[in-house]
């Protein structure tokens, strides 16, 4: 048992180097933005309407930052090669995914009710634009 | 008053057996995935573990032997030993990922950095476990892990699809993607019947010193306690396929969850499902440490148990401080709580029969059970759910592989 988790974790943690990114992967990683964006859009809406505490909205900000920067990594250019046809969706995401990952950064540094209903906005909008790449993909 | 608190042994296995932290996370990430498809195999666990949890209350109360007693006459010495080795690897995995998942939840509510918090945690269970009695320490981590009905009335308040959460309940299998499908289901299965909640039970019946005569609230701790988890996770997988579902959003945080209580009820919603997670969670840490110390002390016969006071059983103490002590190195090694949860709960879904065959066997055996051997209904019962242990122990670890834990 101890020889099998050791190897799932090998298998979970290897992979270096630039992989080549097909569509499903791709489509994969814009999905996960779309669920940072949304997540985001809800705590911001939360701030906006008093429905939440200053110390939540830091800590969970952060994490979801967090992994927005992971997606951001995987979508780097030295770990994904894209597909042909696939460069400019690539870079799509990635910029999406900057976006949200500074969007996340300023919600969790506890934003104005007026300055968070803004952040919600921006958030729909960057889940939507991060849903209709997905899809097309 | 004392029969509602008689049940507390029971709501706290649940509570820290059913609804630890990888069990929050499976279920709302189950629900996020299939909405209220899955809602069934909960039913199918929360049956298992009554049936068997029912059977080694009883076996303990009877007999006066807790289940790894039984594991070890029933397979011998050495088929015992990898049957403890693998029930303490996974306790151990298990007790991490509680500790993890303790510092998560106090962070979120402290803001606090999480090492530290790690830290405090352990010191925090140290003392609990150190100083307070067992029926207290059943009430405190039992009784406030109920805030989590929170999720239940958040559940109520997002207005599901009830026509959609009753086909839920009805067995089927998704096809469109059956085999993520099938990785969830083993995955809630295997939480839901996960081996250290009977060591706990089982010794914890011993502890309380039940005889015979206290069958019927062995019944009813099984029943209502484990009832009351699977009514959690209902509310968890509602919770999640009324709310995550529709939007898009993967639950992979802690703080994701809490957040499917706030967006209905606000921060009073928030706060409740921090502070139930945080005794849900802290619960579960003291049940898997426990379990990891009567393990290895009912199967080398150490005196055991917490009633004896921590000098009266002195090997058991320290086998549980040493417990909490690994359990602190893994988790501060940076490893993420609840994918070690995930796991755990994989690993321990392949333990299974190790734990369940012997339970079985030794429920029908009249030689120490005499009048209180297994009926005809906990034999269809306990044989079903063996049919269904082993499938599971057999297809969990492909699973997980082949679907890349869940993620397609």
């Amino acid at each position: 048992m101890l020889l099998a988790f050791a190897a799932c974790l090998g298998l979970a943690g290897c992979g270096g180097g630039a992989k080549t990114l097909d569509a499903k992967a791709l489509q994969k990683q814009a999905e996960e933005v779309e669920s940072l964006a949304t997540e985001g859009s809800l705590l911001a809406g939360d701030v906006a309407e008093g429905d939440t505490t200053s110390v939540f909205v830091r800590v969970h900000g952060d994490a979801l930052g967090e992994n927005a920067q992971k997606v951001l990594a995987k979508l780097a250019p030295d770990k994904a090669k894209p597909e042909s046809g696939l460069a400019q969706k690539l870079d799509r995401a990635s910029a999406l995914a900057r976006s949200v990952r500074a969007d996340l950064a300023k919600l969790a540094e506890s934003p104005s009710s007026q300055a968070a209903a803004s952040l919600r906005g921006r958030l729909e909008h960057e889940a939507e634009e991060a849903k209709s790449l997905a899809d097309s993909l | 008053m004392k029969r509602i608190f008689g049940l507390a042994l029971g709501i706290l296995a649940a509570i820290g057996g059913f609804v630890d932290i990888g069990d929050i996370v499976f279920n709302t990430a189950a629900g996020a995935t299939f909405g209220y498809g899955l809602l069934w195999v909960v039913v199918l666990g929360v049956g298992g573990i009554i049936t068997y949890s029912e059977m080694c209350g009883r076996v303990a109360a009877v007999s006066k032997r807790p289940v790894f007693d039984a594991v070890r006459e029933r397979m011998g010495l050495s088929t015992g030993l990898v049957a403890l080795i693998a029930a303490q690897l996974v306790n151990l995995m298990t007790l991490a990922a509680e500790v993890g998942g303790i510092a998560l939840v106090l962070q979120l509510l402290s803001g606090l950095p999480y090492r530290a918090l790690i830290m405090l945690a352990v010191i925090a269970l140290t003392v609990v476990i150190w100083v307070l009695p067992f029926s207290w320490i059943e009430r405190v981590f039992g009784y406030c892990g109920l805030c989590l009905l929170v999720f239940a009335v958040g559940a109520l308040k997002l207005h599901p699809d009830w026509g959609e959460v009753a086909k839920g309940f009805v067995p089927h299998v998704n096809t469109t993607s059956p085999l993520v499908y099938g990785y969830f289901a083993v995955g809630l299965l295997g939480a839901a019947m996960t081996p250290y909640e009977v060591y706990f039970y089982s010794s914890g019946a011993i502890e309380e010193g039940w005889s015979p005569k206290d069958l019927g609230l062995n019944k009813a701790n099984a029943m209502i306690g484990y009832g009351l988890g699977g009514f959690l996770s209902f509310a968890l997988m509602i919770t999640a396929g009324a709310l995550f579902l529709p939007l898009g959003i993967n639950p992979e945080l802690l703080g994701t969850v809490a957040l499917g209580a706030e967006v209905p009820l606000g921060q009073i919603g928030l706060i409740l499902a921090l502070v139930g997670t945080l005794f849900a969670v802290g619960g579960a840490a003291i049940d898997t440490c426990f379990s990891g110390a009567y393990n290895l002390a009912q199967f080398l016969g150490w005196e055991w148990g917490k009633y004896r006071t921590n000098a009266g059983a002195p090997r058991f103490t320290i086998t549980w401080l040493v417990l909490l002590a690994l359990g602190f190195c893994i988790v501060m090694t940076g490893i993420d709580p609840v994918m070690l949860t995930e796991y755990a709960v994989i690993f321990s879904a392949v333990a299974l029969p190790f734990t369940y065959i012997p339970i079985l066997l030794t429920a029908n055996d009249r030689t120490y059970m005499g009048r209180y051997v297994n009926g005809r209904v906990a034999n269809t019962l306990g044989l079903f759910y063996m049919l269904v242990i082993l499938f599971i122990a057999v297809t969990a670890i492909p699973l997980m592989v082949i679907t890349h834990m869940g993620q397609g």
